[in-house]
């Protein structure tokens, strides 16, 4: 590329290029707002995997890994915060350790909102079950130890 | 994805640096070998410090570098102590290996035990079982590679997966299970030391009471220890864990390799020595919040938190730790499904005239094709892989009491064996899809016990012990 190239390349492809994102970027802002997919509407474990994929954001023209917040809250007005996490070069988050309830969780950049609030509920499992579990699984390992010490004694 | 990575130039330059050093070592290890008993034996001669750190390296796996910190990720205090009470697999399985070598002093795999102890139907059944395991672990293996190293690197999946397999299968070709333990032994020292040292620094730089009060804050179910998922998981994957153990030639291979009276203490300290890893390795995971770290998939949170810690050094003391409990564990399966292949399916069902020397040769020849089929099947990059491996759990938990009233009570026939194994697994899945993957290894262990204890009652024929010791065909 030649130096007067270089400079028709400055003073007039430059805003073009501005131009095409400005508009594409209005396209796309137009469309409204993106999804927040979730793993599970139910969770009965505490855990679950948020993802998103179109932000209603120019994707292609973001050089930088862009930088979005997640918010998970208990009301719908978001209020009543229970996580506040900003992210970086990401399109999914695994969160753990909710306990029971509903939860509305919604993808912000800045303050502005990048997708829908998206609902979930966590029901844990019931503890009785859990623990009936937990005693047939004891006794069995019980009985296994014994046997095995029982068995490998040394004999007379 | 991480805050510290390590080029894919560093990355490559390691591998090949550790490729050249495994394959190497490998030959000159395998330079002695002679015979089949050399080869997938290293001669029925291994001392102490050599076996303890082979069966523990062995048991340190991908999984325990990124499985222990996802379950404490997800289930907390007691995902972490759940998943250290696999090493209960390896104490509990001490006096069986005494056992065994006493039974069996000139036995090959566990397969000769089931065909000589129980007869050819529950042979066929168990050799199903075992197979079906050993190539998910395999598989998950070889893919655990690939994904790994195009997390930290940005290395082609393709080509991670494809390196640490050849890697692996070079040196187990060359050397056999003596280049198979030699090479475990300084992957246990990598491991252990560089786990300790993760662990040290998430200790001294993040701080248990800063971690504490954010995990109460932030995932207050993880402290909970009546979290009834968790409490569900603990005793299932203790008995998926002894279920892998009791039933896999990994484990019996070895106790057939080392030296008369090693093998009960060996796996008692390999065991001891475990159970602090998971531990550990799950414990970095409690401080991902502290630290900012929201992982996308849950099984990358150890290697987040440990690159986020030490910075770029970190990402390739990752990485090699890592490497090293990959290599550890595909190598022995590679060696053990080998031998079982060879010994059981071979020399049992093709070629039961089939000289040393033949066996031998054979046995390196499917060590490459092991490798090439598990390298075809990691391909794809299924990544429902990792489920395939809990869906084992349903298939090893059944052979735990057939094993154990086979190697000490005469009186439980094969009949009742194969049917233990049959009907335990097939209860295992349907619990498997009917409730979830928390309780298919302990309902086909309880199915399993239960139809053992009828045929010790019913079955009233005994055993002769000497039928072991000569290896009937």
């Amino acid at each position: 590329m030649t130096p007067n190239s270089t400079l028709r390349f400055t003073f007039m492809a430059k805003p073009l290029l501005l131009c095409a994102v400005l508009v594409q970027s209005a396209l796309v802002w137009s469309q409204g707002l993106g999804t927040l997919q979730l793993s599970d509407q139910k969770v009965s474990e505490g855990f679950i995997t948020l993802s998103w994929n179109d932000l209603g954001e120019p994707q292609s023209v973001t050089l930088e890994p862009q930088s979005v917040t997640l918010q998970v809250a208990t009301d719908s007005e978001f209020n009543q915060l229970i996580r506040n996490i900003k992210l970086k070069g990401q399109t999914q988050v695994h969160l753990s350790g909710f306990e029971d309830g509903i939860y509305i969780a919604r993808l912000l950049k800045g303050n502005v909102a990048l997708t829908q609030p998206a609902r979930f509920e966590v029901q844990h499992r019931a503890l009785s079950d859990a623990v009936f579990l937990f005693a047939i699984g004891a006794v069995l390992f019980m009985l296994l130890v014994v046997t095995l010490l029982r068995y490998s004694r040394p004999q007379s | 994805m991480f805050s510290a990575q390590i080029s894919t130039q560093t990355a490559v330059i390691i591998l090949v640096l550790f490729g050249i050093v495994w394959v190497g070592f490998g030959w000159w290890l395998g330079r002695r070998n002679r015979t089949i008993d050399d080869f997938m034996l290293a001669g029925r001669n291994v001392g102490l410090a050599l076996a303890s750190a082979t069966a523990m390296a062995t048991w340190v796996t991908s999984n325990t570098t990124l499985v222990a910190p996802q379950l404490t990720y997800q289930f907390g205090i007691w995902g972490m102590v759940g998943y250290s009470m696999a090493a209960l697999g390896l104490i509990l399985f001490a006096p069986m290996a005494k056992r065994i070598k006493s039974l069996m002093p000139q036995g090959f795999t566990c397969g000769d035990f089931i065909r000589v102890r129980y007869g050819r139907g529950a042979w066929y059944i168990f050799l199903v079982v075992s197979f079906c395991y050993a190539m998910g672990w395999l598989i998950s293996l070889g893919m655990g590679g690939g994904i790994l190293l195009n997390s930290l690197s940005g290395l082609d999946y393709h080509v991670g997966m494809t390196v640490i397999l050849a890697i692996c299968v070079g040196y187990t070709l060359l050397g056999g299970l003596r280049a198979v333990i030699a090479t475990d032994f300084i992957q246990t020292v990598i491991i252990l030391f560089g786990v300790l040292f993760i662990g040290y620094v998430c200790w001294r730089d993040v701080g248990l009471t800063t971690i504490y009060e954010t995990v109460s804050e932030e995932q207050p179910q993880l402290l909970n220890l009546l979290f009834p998922a968790a409490i569900m998981f603990l005793f299932n994957n203790i008995f998926f864990g002894i279920g892998e153990i009791f039933h896999s030639n990994v484990w019996w291979s070895r106790a057939f390799a080392f030296r008369e009276g090693i093998g009960k203490r060996a796996y008692l300290i390999s065991g001891l020595l475990w159970l602090p890893i998971p531990i550990v390795t799950g414990f970095i995971a409690l401080a991902a919040p502290a630290l900012g770290i929201f992982p996308p998939s849950p099984d990358m949170v150890g290697p987040m938190v440990a690159a986020k810690l030490l910075g770029s050094i970190g990402a390739v003391f990752v990485f090699i730790v890592v490497f090293s409990a990959l290599a550890s564990s595909l190598d022995s399966l590679l060696a053990a499904t080998s031998d079982l292949l060879t010994e059981d399916v071979y020399r049992g069902l093709l070629k039961p005239g089939a000289t040393n020397e033949h066996l031998f040769k054979v046995s390196k020849w499917i060590i490459l094709g092991l490798g090439v089929i598990t390298w075809i099947l990691c391909l794809p990059r299924v990544t429902t892989l990792g489920a395939l491996l809990n869906f084992t759990g349903a298939f090893v938990a059944s052979t735990i009491w057939p094993i154990v009233f086979g190697l000490y009570r005469p009186r439980l026939g094969g009949l009742y064996a194969g049917l233990a194994m049959a009907i335990g697994t097939v209860s295992g899945l349907v619990a498997y899809t009917q409730i979830g993957f928390y309780v298919a290894a302990l309902t086909s262990c309880l199915v399993s016990l239960a139809i053992c204890l009828v045929g010790l009652a019913l079955y009233n024929e005994e055993f002769n012990w000497e039928r072991l010791q000569r290896l009937e065909k």
